[in-house]
This record gives structure tokens, sequence and C-alpha cells, in this order.
């Protein structure tokens, strides 16, 4: 026998082993799982979220200051642009 | 205005805020579980609001007293903080009401009446955008202003304890408030709306001074 036979063997019989135990590993649990992260740990994630909202904010005001004093900047390099002087 | 230990303290009340908030106890409820730490997050934003929305109503009555366009910028410039602070109010509220209250809007009366007076705030700068003399602006914003703040109080704290509400603290005489913030919260929530009122200030006073750059040629007349 090879080893690849082997190999298949003991993989075919893990699955059918796997399988006999799937109803019993599933009805152990109340409910099914689902994915629900942000319900877990008493809910700490909500406040992760809230928190994240707000900084996303705070960085949102600050590509729009950036913007308005580029735009303040272009405006003054007309009378003494930086480029001239170097 | 170019004074910066109220900056400092700024960061130093916000850093407690985040590291406190997160980590010191708090009362243990069914459903809202871990989600009361929002209370130094959501609430802030609302109560930040308020007192810049109250901050521009000052400088909306001073303009129409002396006349100085300063004050209409100083007044425009409030408004605008408070608005970014009344969407983040908004949306974070949804988050949490979403997990909470089991959907992100259940048309309670609280949440209608601030995305109205939001409304009225937003409607404020259409207006000022609809009037290119800068005159004339300035005294319609003032006295639109003026409206729009009357308008909140009874929307935010008159109406919403008119009905049942499913805000805690709201429905009923707040006299007889069974379901008043716990004591533990406080020093952290007061802490809080210290904080984020004077980021929103440190905001407000940077769009201020890009203005009034801006308007350099006209305030100098």
């Amino acid at each position: 026998m090879t080893k690849r036979n082997v190999q298949k063997r003991f993989a075919g019989a893990l699955m059918l082993l796997l399988s006999c135990l799937y109803p019993f590993i599933s009805t152990a649990q109340q409910r099914p799982e689902m994915a629900d992260i942000l319900r877990s740990n008493g809910k700490i994630y909500i406040v992760v979220l809230v928190i994240c909202t707000i900084f996303v904010g705070i960085i949102i005001t600050l590509f729009y200051l950036e913007r308005r004093i580029k735009k303040l900047e272009n405006n003054q390099s007309d009378i003494t642009s930086p480029n001239q002087i170097s | 205005m170019r004074q910066s230990w109220w900056k400092i303290l700024c960061v130093i009340l916000l850093c407690f805020v985040l590291i406190g908030g997160l980590l010191l106890p708090v009362p243990e409820k069914f459903i809202l579980n871990e989600t009361i730490r929002n209370i130094y997050f959501h609430v802030p934003m609302w109560f930040g609001m308020m007192i810049l929305f109250t901050i521009s109503l000052v400088y909306a009555i001073r303009y129409m007293r002396f006349n100085q366009l300063k004050d209409d910028v100083y007044s425009v410039q409030f408004i605008n903080v408070g608005l970014i602070y009344g969407v983040l109010g908004l949306v974070t509220g949804m988050e949490w009401a979403k997990y909470t209250w089991g959907t992100a809007w259940s048309n309670d009366p609280k949440q209608l009446a601030s995305a109205l007076s939001m409304l009225i705030y937003f409607a404020y700068i259409v207006l000022r955008g609809a009037l290119p003399d800068y005159d004339k602006r300035a005294r319609i914003a003032a006295v639109y202003n003026v409206f729009a703040f009357a308008l909140m109080i009874p929307l935010l704290f008159i109406l919403p304890r008119l009905t049942d509400s499913l805000h805690p603290g709201n429905g009923g005489n707040p006299g007889f408030n069974t379901k008043d913030m716990a004591p533990e919260l406080r020093p952290v929530f007061y802490t809080a709306v210290l904080g984020w009122t004077l980021l929103g200030t440190w905001v407000a006073t940077l769009l201020i001074r890009i203005k009034l750059i801006e308007y350099k040629n006209i305030l100098n007349d």
C-alpha cells in the first residue's frame, strides 16, 4: 500500500467520524452559532464602533480644514511665491 | 484665542474620558451591557452641539447689537461645528440603537425632534448660501439663528417629555425621575461633556481664523 493511499483512508475515516459526531456537536449548543461579533463580550464592540465613528468624523473635519488652508496658501502664493525665492 | 492652556486641558480631559470611560466600573444592566459606556461619547456630542449653538446665538445677538461682521463669522463657524457634532450624535445614536432598541431608527420622539432641529440648522446654512450680500446675509442669518434656537429648546427638551420615549429620563416629570444617571457615571460624563465641547470650540476657532483671513479685505473697511 502506498503512502498516499494510507493518507486517503485516514482522511476518509476522520470525515466519517466527524459526520457521525456532527449532530451531537450541533445540538450541544442551544442555538445555531452565527457571526455576531458586535454583540459578543457584553456588546463592548458597539462602544468601539461609536468611538471609531467620532474619530472618523474628526479626521474628515481635519481634511476639510487642510483643504481650506491649502486654498488660502495658493491665494497668497501669487504675492510671495516660495518658488521665486529659491 | 491664541492662548493654548485650554487646548492642553481639552486633550488631558479627553484622554481621561477615553481611558476612564472604557475601564472604570459602570452599572451592570441587561440589554445595555457594556454599551452604557456610550454615554461618554454619544451624549456629549449632543451636549456639545447645544453649547456650541448657544455660543453661536450669543454672537448672533452681538452682531445685531454692534453690527460687526466679525461676530457673524464667529456665529456661523460655531454652527458649522455644532452641525458636525449633531451628525456624529445622530450616527452614533443609530449605531447604539441598532443593538439595544432593535432598530437604528424607531421614530422615537427624541430622534425625530433632534433630526428636525438639525434640519432647521441645515436650513440656516442653505439660507446663508442663497444671499450674496455680506451685510444682508449676516443680518438675516442672525435673526434666523435666534428663531432656530428658540425652536430647538422645545423640540429637544419639552416635546419628548410629553410622550413616551425610549431615551431614559424622557417622558413624565423630571422631578420624580427614577432613571437618573447612576452616580458612578457622573464624574466621567461631566468630564466628557467639557472635553468634547472644548474640542468643538477648538475646531471652531480654527475655522474662524481661516475665515477671518479670507475676509481680511472686507473686515478692514
